[in-house]
């Protein structure tokens, strides 16, 4: 296989080669000399919220909630073996991950690491879908579904986003409802791997010190042929507001769990523009409510949070929104109070000074928080999903000017996008 | 590799305080661990507030803010404080990290600005109006949050349940404390009271700290010299105690929940010497360790009990214990498997795969450690506590020569105490079956 190109991060210290096979599949070596373990992660953009799609054929096809995940689960059966045992043999650990909008599955070892990226590439290439296959699975599926169900913060989370959006897929969990658990089909699977697990859809990202020509051009033996076109997403339309201004509910909870959210009208589809509007997103954020911010201070100090507050920003092509969150005795008085502070801390005018100690505090987070192989392949794979080059944070956050953070700032926490989700304790 | 040969230097900077030193110049980021062991006494509850009310700043950092931006302007170096049980020690964790020197433009010396952050949250905290020890609106505030956050344990069921479990089992010993004493003890305190604890942690209690990555071990060896280096002598914490059960015994408790916490627990008599102590890890890896774990691949991928079922040894205590998240009404079941599994290992031992199964997946996770900083730290940390002081390839060669019947006569020594289950009470709707309304 031919490598396109090498890029040497100089901030991260790291270097990347870049390299297609025949079938479409693109790859990302990164070396890392002295270093015990090596990772493989592949991985394409198809998700959770993946369940309504036209095939090549034309045909329509409707998929439950859950279908993406149950998915990878079945990938992990392997075809004539385990996925685990052929692993397990080789001493290496793997597993896999759903999201809204991607799969990945991968493995790290510090021994045959060729044998193991052969596994890996075949597994999730090769899979073997029958009725009773699926049907085994299920129980185990239903469990991991069950098991999030105690966790607070994960309904609430998925409570906002039902107040957000009135019909976008980030409404239900990726693993599914337990009933959609029930309903999924070894038809269902199959019409997903069909129609987006093609070679010209996968994304590999390795990491390890090794040498990137060999293992391109073992690759290049284990990649399946080209093959037709993918199917094409369908996704509901989504209004540009929230559907509710508040849900509530009651919940296992000892005192009341508020999230307040504020939506973009819609999200970005350009993987570097995206990326931009997080950075920009996640430092108005900082600036706003980070421990070192003078609002977090006098709400902490008021009593109005405590450590369980979190801010943060999600987004993707068609969504972006910022999440605070908190436990509190007086959920109206939270509302009310931080929603407040927000626009004051804006009106008020946002700190260059503080702006310049939160990248510096960012960029140091950044350059060493990428340390072993299998972060560097897991960071780097994200990157090719998101459709941006690796590291491009670090370059974005050096490239970003205070006057883009202030603009950024005043746009994000309009009343009329804010919207609020609260589990209430049962009596 | 020649650094997984390698046991950190051990110095001795006072009396009471060792320093574990791995420095590694391939890692990006330093970090440095800091333990205050001490008995679990009385002492406790006002040893886990002072950890929280030390962490909201110093005389020259005085307030959280200040603190946060100090860390800030130092790369993003991080500094946290937390009390929790060690075995049968409470202990004070200051745990420090920071960007290697090789990213930094020159002249930016971080760790020893870091270092004298650290030490003066606990040396020099921030002190109240009219000659308090604290700070009393500070000192309010915390002790409202740690009692808010001991009354809401309950909400995350899992954590909870392993908590209730091992206070069970172990009812009657130091391992069966709750770290934070009671809700009452918490209440009880004062300003003084914090800062006899403090004063009792800088003196007497067991320093440990291990410092890994790119940084100068010189430079901590210095700081914790001049720190502590009035003390007179080494304390000395209790002997761990290891009783072993008289008869096996069953709890069950309930909330309202959607998935039932499963716990079974076993002891062991400690093992006399390394090679023992490696079998006992093996057995456990072939019991539960993980995908290729005998309960993984019965109770999980042949029967769907449950999505995960892991065992793991609680080595200082002599502890065995599984855990998995269940169907309430597959408890029998899965209580059932679990007693065979690890009975047809006692007496017919792993099989051939099994075996290997465990073992190259132990030599990839200790070959794997000279990749990641802080599990390093961890497994020299342990090793130091448990006064073997191995390095990962010692344990790695010892693991490679142990014979399947070892693994069965380790097994034998895991003796049935506790079985434990926190589940829905049986009557009850699950809490997540109530609707969402606008």
């Amino acid at each position: 296989m031919k490598i396109l190109e090498t890029m040497k991060h100089e901030q991260a210290g790291e270097e990347v080669t870049f390299a297609r096979s025949q079938s479409g599949v693109d790859i990302a070596v990164c070396r890392t000399p002295g270093f015990a373990s090596a990772s493989g992660y592949f991985g394409l953009r198809f998700g959770s919220t993946d369940m309504r799609f036209r095939m090549p054929s034309g045909e329509t096809i409707d998929v439950p909630s859950g279908s993406a995940h149950y998915l990878e689960h079945k990938l992990f059966e392997g075809r004539e073996e385990k996925v685990f045992d052929r692993f397990g043999r080789l001493g290496a650990e793997f597993n896999g991950g759903t999201s809204f909008r991607t799969t990945n599955y991968h493995f790290t070892t510090t021994d045959r690491f060729l044998d193991c990226l052969e596994v890996l590439v075949d597994f999730v290439q090769h899979p073997l879908i029958t009725e009773d296959r699926v049907e085994k699975e299920r129980g185990i599926i239903e469990q991991e579904v069950r098991m999030y169900g105690d966790h607070p913060g994960f309904h609430g989370t998925f409570l906002l986003h039902e107040a957000l959006y009135a019909h976008h897929g980030i409404r239900i969990e990726p693993g599914g409802s337990v009933e959609d658990v029930r309903r999924i089909s070894a038809q269902d699977l199959q019409s997903c791997f069909d129609g987006f697990y093609r070679p010209r859809a996968m994304r590999l990202a390795l990491a390890g010190d090794f040498e990137a020509q060999p293992v391109l051009d073992r690759l290049e033996e284990l990649l399946d042929a080209p093959d037709g076109p993918l199917a094409e997403k369908m996704y509901p339309q989504e209004p540009g507001h929230p559907a509710e201004e508040r849900l509530e509910k009651t919940f296992a909870v000892t005192r009341p769990h508020v999230w307040i959210g504020w939506r973009d009208p819609q999200g970005l589809a350009d993987g570097r523009a995206r990326l931009r509007q997080r950075i920009l997103s996640s430092l108005v954020l900082d600036l706003v409510f980070d421990a070192s911010s003078q609002t977090h201070e006098r709400l902490y100090r008021e009593g109005v949070i405590d450590d369980s507050f979190n801010a943060y920003w999600s987004s993707d092509e068609d969504w972006g929104h910022v999440v605070l969150s908190g436990v509190t005795d007086d959920p109206e008085d939270f509302i009310t109070k931080v929603r407040k502070a927000a626009a004051d801390c804006i009106a008020d005018g946002l700190r260059e000074e503080d702006y310049e100690r939160l990248k510096r505090a960012a960029w140091g987070g950044l350059v060493s928080g990428l340390q072993t192989p299998s972060a560097l392949a897991g960071s780097i794979l994200n990157s090719m999903l998101e459709r941006v080059r690796p590291f491009a944070t670090l370059d974005l956050l050096g490239d970003i000017s205070f006057e883009e953070v202030v603009e950024r700032a005043e746009e994000l926490f309009l009343p009329k996008r804010s919207a609020v989700a609260m589990l209430l304790p049962q009596e | 590799m020649a650094f997984l040969q390698t046991i950190p230097e051990l110095r001795t900077p006072a009396p009471g305080v060792e320093l574990l030193c791995l420095p590694e110049p391939r890692f990006k980021r330093a970090q440095l661990s800091l333990t205050f062991d001490t008995p679990l006494d009385e002492g406790r509850a006002a040893r886990t507030l002072l950890s929280e009310v030390l962490a909201q700043g110093s005389d020259a950092l005085p307030s959280r803010l200040k603190v946060t931006r100090s860390l800030q302007d130092l790369f993003g170096a991080s500094c946290s404080l937390y009390a929790d049980r060690s075995g049968e020690s409470h202990r004070m964790t200051m745990n420090l990290s920071w960007v290697g020197e090789r990213f930094l433009p020159p002249e930016e010396l971080v760790q020893p600005r870091l270092l004298g952050l650290a030490r003066g949250l606990l040396d020099r905290p921030r002190r109240g109006a009219n000659g308090s020890p604290f700070d009393v609106e500070t000192l309010e505030r915390e002790r409202s949050a740690a009692l808010k956050r001991i009354r809401e344990r309950k909400d995350d069921r899992s954590a909870y349940a392993e908590e209730r479990f091992l206070e069970l089992m172990c009812h009657g010993e130091a391992y069966g404390l709750l770290p934070w004493d009671s809700e009452e003890a918490i209440h009880r305190l004062t300003a003084h009271d914090l800062e006899a604890a403090r004063l009792h942690l800088l003196a007497s209690s067991k320093v440990t700290a291990i410092v890994v990555g790119p940084c100068d071990p010189d430079l901590v060896e210095t700081w914790l010299g001049d720190w502590f280096g009035h003390r007179k002598e080494a304390p000395t914490l209790p002997p761990i105690t290891h009783p072993m059960p008289e008869a096996p015994r069953e709890f069950r408790e309930e909330l309202p929940m959607e998935q039932a916490q499963f716990h079974a627990g076993y002891r062991y008599e400690l093992p006399e010497t390394s090679r023992e102590h490696e079998a006992l890890g093996l057995a456990c890896a072939v019991l539960g360790g993980g995908a290729h774990g005998r309960l993984f691949r019965v109770v999980r991928e042949q029967k769907s009990l449950a999505y995960g079922i892991y065992a793991m040894l609680r080595a200082q205590k002599g502890l065995m214990t599984v855990s998995a998240g269940i169907d309430a009404g597959a408890f029998e079941e899965v209580r059932e498997e679990v007693a065979v599994q690890l009975k047809d290992l006692q007496t017919k031992g792993p099989s051939e795969e099994e075996m290997h199964f465990a073992i190259i997946n132990r030599l990839d996770r200790l070959r794997g450690l000279a990749d990641a900083g802080a599990r390093l730290a961890n497994f020299h940390l342990r090793e130091h506590a448990a006064g073997l002081r191995r390095t990962p390839a010692e344990r790695a060669e010892m693991l490679q020569k142990l014979e399947p019947g070892e693994i069965a006569e380790a097994a034998r020594r895991f003796q049935a105490d506790t079985v434990y289950l926190l589940a829905p009470a049986e009557e009850t709707a699950p809490a997540v079956a109530e609707e969402a309304k606008a």
